[in-house]
């Protein structure tokens, strides 16, 4: 039988926006660097409360850690097209289709005043150095597996 | 270059647990089969709030109603689950199930009101693109290539 790493040894943890009620200012993910990634999945799941007229989300990239300097949107979503409850979004970046200089990403949501329930978790696989899990958060407290 | 297929073809969203606010008490995850997939990668968030823990544990079972026979293939102590606005994994191979198992699920049972959620992460290994097997509630995939 070939060997077959773990999940969580292909994929890091890298960013995520905590679950709760993110109404209010908007809300950003971890800042994370692509440059040991090849791809990123954005996961945002929605709760049962989503304020109309929805969540303005946003995936963006940057060229410094900090994202203070110029950033961009690489992927985004109208706030009218993410209004479902108890439901997934997901938004997936190729390192190669990042620009020029651009290494950094972070997901942003914008809800507006009302509430809504939302969390996200960026998982990003990695091309050279495994397992992925040394790449993880450090707010990622354990990982169990069964096999 | 070779081919490389996207993350959202490679794996399947099989289960979640919304993101909820003010639980207080057990919860499950959609069930699934492992049937198709070989691994199975459980991502639990705690939020600002947790009680004073959450039980955590991996159910098996033979069938899809998990009427009978349930078996816990995975657990994580309520005292070993009381960080805030952390990440929790869980991991199960399909080899890892016992005879005849094939469903599984998250449960979450927090001691006092809680912050949680939780999304459920499969592998294929013959019928691609993964997203095939995406719940219901996957409402859109946005790739930038």
């Amino acid at each position: 039988m070939a060997f077959c790493e773990r999940l969580s040894e292909q994929l890091a943890v890298v960013a995520t926006i905590d679950p709760g009620d993110i109404s209010g200012a908007a809300q950003d993910s971890d800042i994370f660097s692509m440059q040991l990634h090849r791809r990123a999945l954005f996961i945002l799941s929605t709760g049962a409360t989503v304020n109309a007229p929805g969540i303005l989300v946003q995936i963006r990239e940057g060229l410094d850690a900090a994202m203070t300097a110029t950033t961009a949107a690489i992927l985004s979503a109208a706030a009218t097209a993410v209004t479902a409850t108890d439901s997934q979004f997901l938004f997936e970046v190729s390192a190669e289709a990042m620009q020029a200089g651009y290494t950094y990403l972070s997901g942003r949501v914008d809800a507006g005043a009302g509430a809504t329930l939302a969390s996200m978790v960026v998982l990003a696989d990695v091309e050279r150095y495994h397992p992925a899990s040394d790449r993880d958060l450090a707010s990622v407290v354990s990982i169990q597996a069964a096999n | 270059m070779p081919f490389c297929e996207r993350l959202t073809e490679q794996l399947a969203i099989v289960a979640t647990v919304d993101p909820v606010n003010g639980l207080s008490a057990a919860t499950v995850s959609d069930v699934f089969s492992m049937s198709l997939h070989r691994r199975a990668m459980f991502i639990l968030q705690t939020g600002a709030t947790v009680g004073t823990g959450i039980l955590c544990n991996i159910q098996e079972n033979p069938a899809a109603a998990f009427t009978a026979g349930t078996a816990t293939i995975l657990t994580l102590a309520a005292t070993a689950c009381t960080a805030t606005d952390s990440q929790y994994l869980f991991e199960v191979s399909g080899e890892a199930m016992g005879l005849n198992m094939q469903y599984l699920r998250g449960q979450f049972t927090p001691t006092g009101a809680t912050i949680l959620s939780a999304v459920v992460l499969a592998d294929v290994e013959r019928y691609h693109p993964a997203s095939d097997r995406d719940l219901a509630s996957v409402v859109s995939i946005q790739a930038a290539n």
